[in-house]
């Protein structure tokens, strides 16, 4: 017996016949964006860092790379989910993003200004 | 010439760790000394002889040859590329990120580092075994032009007489029919579709089946909340959510199966349909990935768009007897292509291929 075949068949036979009936879709039930899961994984990739790489938290390279990183790495596909995190690590964590940023701008013109006024010096 | 297995994690009950296991236990067996090295390992298998850290992994010679299994992104990707030895790829496929982007950045961003990464390995490896002919396509797709041959999972049917658990047994033979799935709870597993199925019965013929969604959603719990809220507002009470389970457990759920049914939009394989046609639970599953190629023309075939057909057709493998037996009859015989003796004959003779330098 071609078990696939007589099935279809069948159905194919009694489609007209079945009840009209009308499922919710899945969609009518709302995402949830609560701290167990991303969030849980998030503590887990910091404390494998910590471990895996031996560096401490709170001794990070100076310039920030490794918590850029990290960051760009684990963090920037929720960017867009940022209002539903209210979890107080996830949010500490972007606001230390943010800094670094700033920070990297800072030292990027420190380096530009130096550079120029070593120019004006040799010049003079 | 040694041989090394590599993987990223090394966890309990995973198709990937137990394909690495299953080949380091046959390759043991048939005198090649080797031993497996994974980053992460599940502490109940650091006690299993010939498993080691990562950091253990001497450096290869240029003869030695490395087995590295890839199913997920990982820093380790693009390690190996840089280690010595000949390597021997056996792709498992990495689920698209799209699947997890509403529910962990985590998971998807690991997908997507993941895709990126067998692309950019694409001219490592000098022979690939694909788990199925789908992912053997995929890596086409992304590139890869070295030999490659189809080598499914090893599966050591053994470990399926273990004593299964026989409180489940007895709480549920109690004549209601049970149709069970077994899998990680995963986006692309579709387990929401399962329970729009369920619902489409129980307004077609009434209350008399039960489904069993077994599978752990550690990583996933947004997922796994959205389903049970789903299950709620479909008012379905026939449905449980095992969560994590024993081993035990899970030979219980598939012996008390009377049908077994999966939605999954993606699958490398699908070691889960396995274990079905192994208990001879007929099996209605939905036409993705390589779920067709898996059941080779057995089972029955469903889509995910279609609740009300697939209602029907689960009812008709129910209670159709003269059905079901053929169904369990062609599954019985595709079993025999995934049988261990079977399998690692092949896996040993693509290996002994390799090592004299021929094509996979």
């Amino acid at each position: 017996m071609d078990a696939r075949k007589v099935l279809n068949d069948r159905y194919e036979a009694s489609k007209s016949d079945l009840p009209d009936i009308k499922i919710e879709p899945f969609d009518s039930v709302p995402v949830s964006f609560q701290n167990e899961g991303t969030t849980g994984s998030l503590k887990h990739c910091v404390n494998h860092i910590r471990k895996n790489r031996g560096i401490s938290y709170n001794c990070l390279d100076k310039k920030g790379r490794i918590v850029r990183k990290f960051l760009a790495f684990w963090i920037d596909p929720m960017v867009g989910q940022q209002n539903n995190i209210d979890d107080k690590f996830t949010v500490a964590l972007l606001e230390l993003f943010k800094l670094y940023k700033e920070r990297e701008a800072l030292y990027n013109r420190i380096n530009a200004l130096e550079a120029k006024i070593c120019k004006l010096e040799s010049e003079a | 010439m040694k041989i090394y297995q590599v993987l990223t994690t090394l966890s309990f009950g995973d198709a990937v760790s137990n394909d690495a296991l299953a080949i380091m236990d046959l390759l043991n067996k048939n005198g090649y000394k080797m031993n497996t090295y994974a980053e992460h390992i599940d502490t109940r298998l650091t006690s299993i002889n010939g498993v080691k850290e990562i950091n253990a992994l001497p450096k290869l010679n240029d003869d030695d040859i490395m087995i590295y299994h890839l199913s997920t992104g990982t820093d380790l990707n693009r390690k190996i590329k840089s280690m010595g030895g000949r390597k021997l790829l056996i792709y498992h496929n990495i689920t698209p990120p799209k699947f997890f982007a509403k529910y962990s950045g985590l998971s998807a961003r690991l997908c997507s580092k993941g895709r990126g990464e067998v692309q950019s390995l694409s001219d490592t490896f000098e022979g690939v075994l694909c788990v199925s002919d789908y992912n053997r396509k995929d890596l086409q797709e992304l590139g890869y032009t070295c030999p490659m041959a189809i080598r499914p999972i090893l599966i050591p049917f053994e470990d399926y007489k273990k004593t299964p658990d026989e409180e489940i047994i007895n709480k549920y033979n109690d004549g209601i029919k049970n149709v069970v799935f077994v899998s990680r709870i995963a986006p692309n597993k579709k387990q929401e579709d399962l329970l729009s199925m369920m619902s489409a019965y129980k307004k077609m013929y009434g209350d008399g089946i039960r489904l069993f969604i077994v599978g752990n959603p550690k990583g996933l719990e947004n997922y796994d909340k959205r389903l049970k809220e789903y299950a709620k507002l479909l008012e379905l009470d026939n449905v449980v959510f095992t969560g994590q389970v024993s081993f035990a457990s899970i030979l219980a759920y598939y012996k008390i199966a009377d049908a077994f049914v999966c939605m999954s939009e993606h699958e490398g394989f699908g070691v889960p349909l396995i274990e079905a046609m192994y208990f001879g639970d007929p099996i209605l599953a939905a036409a993705n990935a390589a779920v067709p190629d898996t059941l080779g023309g057995s089972g029955i075939l469903t889509t995910n768009d279609d609740p009300k057909k697939s209602a029907f057709l689960l009812h008709e493998l129910l209670y159709d007897e003269e059905l079901r037996a053929s169904v369990i009859e062609g599954q019985n015989k595709r079993l025999e292509d995934f049988s261990y003796e079977k399998v690692s004959a092949l896996f040993l003779e693509e290996l002994e291929k390799f090592i004299r330098g021929e094509a996979v």
